[in-house]
């Protein structure tokens, strides 16, 4: 019983400070993760040529996370470990307790 | 104790909520008559097939904590039920609404009843169905 009560308030805590949680669909090659700064291009940015589609990302950030730079910066490590260096047409939408972030992980056919 | 141990419960049950759903509509009458795909449907965003051969609209949403790829499982086996083997993701979109949820407790011999506000997400994947032929070439979408 102390146990269960110790989860849940230890539950109620996390997502009181904060938490981010990313997903990922692979769509195409992935490749070993990539170490640089991964580039960030907003919904509506012409996606320059030469770039590989990898796969889908999405960021969701809640409580203290529930913001444009956690959920980027989500978006950005879940994309470095799927070897990608940009991610292209990124959507965020922000809700009151919750944001969420969605883009295409790409990465430079040249590299 | 034992009251904030049941709302702790009913919070993580509430929030723990996950279905998918889905719809699709057929381009034409012609592509409606296009048997059901039983192979591998590719997923892709960003590129379009040459000569590929659209066969309707389709969306899939999930709500609570569905996550991307619950989804676009979804997705895919809505654009093989038209007959695609091609998946196109054109947009995918996160909306949140805030909801009252009902919930009961025990207060002394009987039982109770609140209400608290709950924000829910959903994430909506739309794009279309393709059918395209071996041997096709990819190019980039514009």
């Amino acid at each position: 019983m102390k146990r269960i009560v110790l989860l849940s308030v230890l539950s109620l805590f996390t997502v009181a400070c904060g938490t981010t949680r990313t997903s990922r669909v692979v769509t195409g090659k992935e490749s070993a993760p990539y170490s640089g700064e991964v580039k960030i291009l907003m919904d509506g940015t012409p996606v320059p040529e030469g770039m590989q589609e990898v796969a889908l990302v999405q960021a969701i950030g809640h409580g203290f996370h529930a913001d444009l730079e956690h959920v980027i910066q989500g978006l950005r490590a879940e994309a470095a470990t799927l070897g990608c260096d940009a991610v292209v047409r990124v959507k965020v939408d922000q809700g009151s307790t919750q944001a969420s972030a969605n883009g295409v992980c790409m990465r430079t056919a040249s590299r | 104790m034992r009251r904030l141990l049941l709302l702790a419960s009913l919070a993580l049950a509430a929030s723990g909520c996950v279905y998918t759903r889905s719809s699709a509509v057929p381009s034409s009458a012609a592509s409606g008559l296009v048997p059901q795909s039983v192979g591998a449907v590719q997923v892709r965003a960003t590129a379009a097939r040459e000569g590929a051969r659209e066969l309707g609209f389709v969306e899939a949403n999930g709500t609570g904590l569905a996550e991307l790829p619950d989804i676009v499982e979804e997705f895919r086996q809505r654009v093989a039920g038209l007959g695609g083997n091609y998946a196109q993701v054109d947009r995918i979109a996160t909306k949140f609404e805030m909801q009252t949820q009902t919930y009961t407790y025990t207060c002394g011999k009987s039982t109770c009843t609140g209400t608290r506000a709950v924000e829910v997400s959903t994430t909506s994947v739309l794009g279309r169905a393709f059918l395209i032929e071996k041997s096709t070439a990819t190019r980039s979408a514009p």
